[in-house]
């Protein structure tokens, strides 16, 4: 299509005097032309579009945000806004449909900005895909903390960055480069650094074997640290090495992990980094306009180090903060928690949760989440007894969490919680694990 | 290790324990040195990538 009939439509549905003001408005903002010239851009929105999809039809049915997950206490906050369940309003089915209406609204929004993409409407399919992501990201880090998965993370961001960020193709390389730098921080560990997390499954490493397990996942290491930057390098000769090891990094995680991160991680890699850009991609000169890229960068390290230097303990122990940067792949987990609910009539109520999921994490503060509610809402309750162990990567059982009365504790978002016990300081072993499964 | 501090979840009967193989042992004295080398090696890239990507940039002039 010839430049001269792009934006046609959005100029016969913005054609009052007041309307194209707000149309140049919106298309200087958010730097449309940008996705108008560079075809790198139009794909990655085609194939955030793809993710984003996905990601949202996992969610479709999902009771973790709807009115009966609130009245059945079966939801869990953030835990930065606790209260999150006195503002839902959905049902899902089958209890209701409003939900699946809601949905259903935001499939109609991604079907035409798809149609948009055909017609090369770029304002119309960023002013579509702007509603998505709003809504995808009031789910993900405001509605409700259990559908918190690094894919979602990865589309939501990078989305972000190609909407609503200046130099966009520069940030959204910068970013994806920073997604590996950055989970490469959860990965200076012992469990990985022995490749402890792969070896105490009962299946260990896919096809290199324990045997040579902490060869490879210190390779995974230094690529994340040093090779991945390669990916933005100008010599073809190390640009295309590095390329070619996270095809096969993500070809091979997806042994254990996959379609779905694959379907954005190694797609995006290949938009970003195989194809080549209409015009160099250069560092955005130091203006007002690339300081909002420069800033999201920044929130970034921010987000990622807030457990690792604000909290407290090992977060792949406690928990604390390991949602709010990237986790993949943290640590293998096995837990019990035992609860016993006393009744002011004298009765008692045992509850037992046990994990044996390598990739169920054995949040305490999700365990806390469902207790305090109990607390809450029921005034029988005079105490909750409770006890939480917890191992990683095959080493011991620590005893966590060991209180008379669950009831009287709060948990704070940002710092560390004291009656999460710390491995080496309070937390006692009282035994070891056997080897488990993933998923 | 002691059989009986085992623990066995629902689910995982009959798995064997979970130990180490023999390179993860010879490697364990060493952890606390590779994690610094680790952040380290970290650090020196984060530093040398902000200086090529924010400082230097910001320093040239239009």
């Amino acid at each position: 299509m010839s430049p001269q009939t792009h934006g046609t439509l959005a100029e016969r549905l913005f054609s009052s005097p007041l309307d194209r003001r707000f149309l140049h408005f919106y298309r200087r903002v958010f730097s449309i032309n940008e996705i108008e010239k560079e075809p790198i851009l139009q794909i990655a929105l085609g194939a955030l579009l793809l993710s984003v999809f996905l990601g949202l039809s996992r969610w479709f049915y999902s009771h973790t945000f709807s009115v009966s997950a609130y009245t059945d206490n079966v939801y869990t906050c953030w835990p930065y806004f606790q209260d999150c369940g006195r503002w839902y309003f959905l049902q899902a089915l089958p209890e209701g449909y409003s939900q699946s209406i809601f949905f259903m609204g935001v499939y109609a929004l991604m079907v035409l900005a798809a149609y948009f993409m055909y017609r090369k409407e770029w304002t119309l399919v960023h002013m579509a895909l702007s509603v998505v992501w709003v809504c995808k990201f009031i789910i993900l880090f405001i509605l409700t903390s259990q559908l918190a998965a690094n894919f979602d993370y990865y589309d939501t961001l990078l989305l972000f960055v190609v909407l609503f960020l200046p130099s966009k193709l520069f940030f959204a390389r910068l970013a994806f480069v920073l997604f590996y730098f950055l989970s490469s921080t959860i990965k200076i560990h012992e469990g990985w650094i022995l490749g402890t997390y792969f070896t105490t499954l009962s299946t260990g490493l896919p096809l290199f074997g324990n045997a040579l397990a902490p060869i490879v996942t210190n390779l995974v290491i230094f690529m994340q640290i040093v090779g991945v930057w390669f990916l933005m390098s100008s010599k073809k000769l190390f640009q295309r090495t590095a390329l070619i090891y996270f095809i096969l990094f993500h070809l091979y995680s997806g042994i254990l992990v996959g379609f779905r991160y694959p379907t954005i991680a190694l797609v995006m890699l290949l938009v970003l980094f195989a194809l080549p850009p209409v015009q160099s991609v250069l560092v955005p000169r130091a203006t007002k306009r690339a300081l909002a890229g420069w800033l999201f960068v920044a929130l970034l390290f921010v987000i990622q180090f807030i457990p690792i230097i604000v909290i407290r303990g090992d977060q792949k122990m406690t928990l604390e903060g390991n949602y709010y940067g990237f986790f993949m792949f943290e640590a293998n987990h096995q837990c019990i928690s035992r609860s016993t609910v006393h009744f002011s009539n004298g009765t008692t109520r045992e509850s037992i949760r046990e994990s044996s999921d390598s990739t169920w994490r054995c949040d305490p503060y999700e365990l806390w989440f469902v207790n305090h509610n109990r607390c809450e809402r029921n005034p029988e309750i005079t105490h909750i007894e409770w006890t939480f162990d917890h191992s990683i990567n095959g080493g011991p059982f620590y005893r966590m969490v060991d209180v008379e009365d669950a009831c009287a504790l709060e948990y704070k978002a940002f710092s560390h919680n004291e009656w999460i016990r710390v491995p080496g300081e309070s937390a006692a072993v009282v035994g070891y694990p056997v080897k488990n499964y993933f998923q | 290790m002691d059989a009986n501090q085992l623990i066995v979840i629902k689910g995982l009967e009959g798995n064997e324990p979970a130990t180490l193989t023999p390179l993860q042992e010879a490697i364990v004295p060493f952890v606390p040195d590779i994690i610094l080398v680790w952040w380290a090696l970290w650090i020196l890239v984060f530093s040398y990538m902000t200086i090529r990507y924010v400082i230097v940039p910001s320093l040239k002039k239009e």
